[in-house]
């Protein structure tokens, strides 16, 4: 599985799953995405690749989830997949979507951002868990 | 067509002339002239002992009742012959029991709105995206200023800093561009909406009279005046979820509320439709002039999605004359009534906490969900 959707009143709340640290990340970007739009239906046209750095990797998540909905924003970008790269506190993402465009993709709910409310990323014992709400 | 009394009615009173406004007002007065001259008929027949078929065989002319021809008619009962008004006089007043149907306020003073057949669009956006990329940034740079200036929260999403500081008078400042922003959306959104009305209507949004009512920005944090202790003192007030609810005479309304207190918009779900309230001194006293700006969820969208489907939701409010339009059927689907507080008990509390008054409901016809 690659993430739960929790009960939450207003807003979307995530618990997300990965077996390596590039698991989670993906998974997380993911869960973001599907909020937004049904995945399927974008055909990725466009690569935008990013580079963030942090010495926390639960900042670096929050960091990189803020990333990917500042570029929805601001470049009007929507993503399918996701390939991720995080050595010694920097990320590397390289993510493949298109504009957006509503006679294109199914879109769903927009997502507005994310909140350090309950945001945690926690390291288990051969996995990595975080927990994440996104304001819509 | 026939020319009976039952055809010609339906015809003036049901179907009228709606592509023809003088013709339209010309079939109201018609309408009027012959409840005018059944009514004269009707006493008539008393008076004379004669049934009300026979008069109505024999011309006016020549009977001893008076009848004003249509042209005096007009003159006498709608004073001005092309105002869609019809001046009638008051038979008698009496007081109904049980009465629970809609009150019409013929004597609201307003230039845009008379609560007669009027519609409102009522509408909540804001600085979406943008707002939040300030509070995302300012988060950070406080998560930095509050262990310079020793402040401790329980949640990070509360982070702060102190208003007088350089990194909270920037945040003040950035937070007023994000208003400033909903202000403009709003502004794109009112001119988009009556784009569309005037496509649909093949009219100018000056005749339908689309204007501007009112539009607040209540997600912001004010610096306003309030007593405490006796004292008056200078506050900085931040209303999520709430807003503002000043009362009639504040000193920093607009003089076009100072008689009424601050109009409040309580937004219920799309099935139930929204209220009008205003301002009060008591908010003034006990919720440093705020009261809530919704009836606010009771489930989780996701919840919310399970317990019905979009498409039939959408077919349902059809069928109680409610439109629906969405972007999305799972998005409608978590915007259902259900999900939602009942609006009616909210504005009750909020009534009997005595922190704001209701004016008015707005039933819904119609709803738009992004």
């Amino acid at each position: 599985m690659k993430y739960k959707i929790l009960d939450h009143t207003a807003d979307i709340m995530f618990e997300v799953y990965g077996k390596t640290l590039n698991e989670l990340f993906k998974n997380v970007a993911i869960a973001t995405f599907d909020t937004m739009v049904k995945r399927s239906s974008i055909t990725p046209k466009l690569k935008r690749e990013i580079k963030i750095e942090n010495k926390d990797p639960e900042k670096l998540l929050f960091d990189f989830i803020e990333e990917l909905i500042y570029i929805k924003d601001a470049e009007y970008l929507i993503f399918k997949d996701f390939t991720i790269k995080i050595k010694d506190n920097k990320l590397k993402a390289v993510l493949e979507g298109d504009k957006i465009n509503h006679k294109k993709q199914i879109l769903l709910t927009d997502v507005k951002a994310i909140t350090l409310h309950k945001f945690s990323l926690k390291k288990l014992k051969n996995s990595y868990t975080a927990t994440m709400i996104l304001d819509i | 067509m026939s020319s009976k009394e039952r055809n010609i009615r339906r015809l003036w009173g049901t179907i009228g002339y709606e592509y023809n406004l003088k013709r339209s007002l010309l079939a109201s007065h018609a309408l009027q002239y012959l409840n005018y001259k059944n009514v004269l008929l009707a006493e008539e027949s008393v008076l004379t002992s004669k049934s009300l078929k026979q008069l109505y065989v024999t011309s006016f002319k020549f009977r001893e009742v008076q009848c004003k021809t249509f042209e005096e008619f007009i003159l006498s009962y709608a004073l001005n012959p092309v105002s869609e008004i019809i001046w009638d006089e008051i038979d008698k007043i009496e007081e109904i029991k049980n009465f629970d149907e809609y009150v019409y306020d013929f004597t609201v003073e307003h230039k845009d709105h008379n609560f007669i057949a009027n519609n409102f669009i009522v509408g909540n956006c804001g600085s979406r995206g943008f707002g939040h990329q300030i509070a995302t940034d300012y988060l950070k740079v406080f998560d930095q200023s509050m262990k310079k200036y020793n402040i401790q929260v329980n949640d990070r999403e509360l982070s702060c800093t102190p208003f007088s500081s350089e990194e909270g008078q920037k945040y003040f400042k950035a937070m007023a561009c994000a208003a400033n922003m909903a202000f403009a959306n709003r502004q794109v959104i009112l001119h988009r909406i009556r784009e569309g009305f005037e496509k649909i209507f093949n009219k100018k949004s000056e005749d339908m009279e689309m204007n501007l009512i009112y539009d607040v920005a209540h997600n912001i944090a004010k610096v306003e005046k309030h007593k405490i202790d006796g004292k008056m003192k200078d506050l900085v007030v931040h209303r999520k979820g709430s807003t503002r609810a000043f009362p009639p005479g504040h000193e920093e309304l607009p003089s076009i509320y100072k008689k009424t207190g601050q109009p409040i918009i309580i937004g219920g779900s799309m099935e139930t439709g929204s209220f009008l309230l205003s301002g009060t001194e008591k908010a003034m006293q006990e919720t440093f002039g705020s009261t809530a700006h919704g009836s606010g969820r009771t489930m989780s969208r996701t919840q919310a999605k399970k317990q019905v489907r979009g498409d039939k939701l959408q077919k349902d409010m059809q069928n109680r004359g409610i439109y629906v339009k969405a972007a999305s059927m799972s998005g409608l689907a978590e915007e259902a009534g259900f999900a939602y507080k009942d609006i009616n008990e909210v504005v009750d509390s909020l009534n009997k906490a005595g922190i704001s008054k209701p004016v008015c409901s707005f039933k819904p016809i119609g709803s738009v969900k992004g």
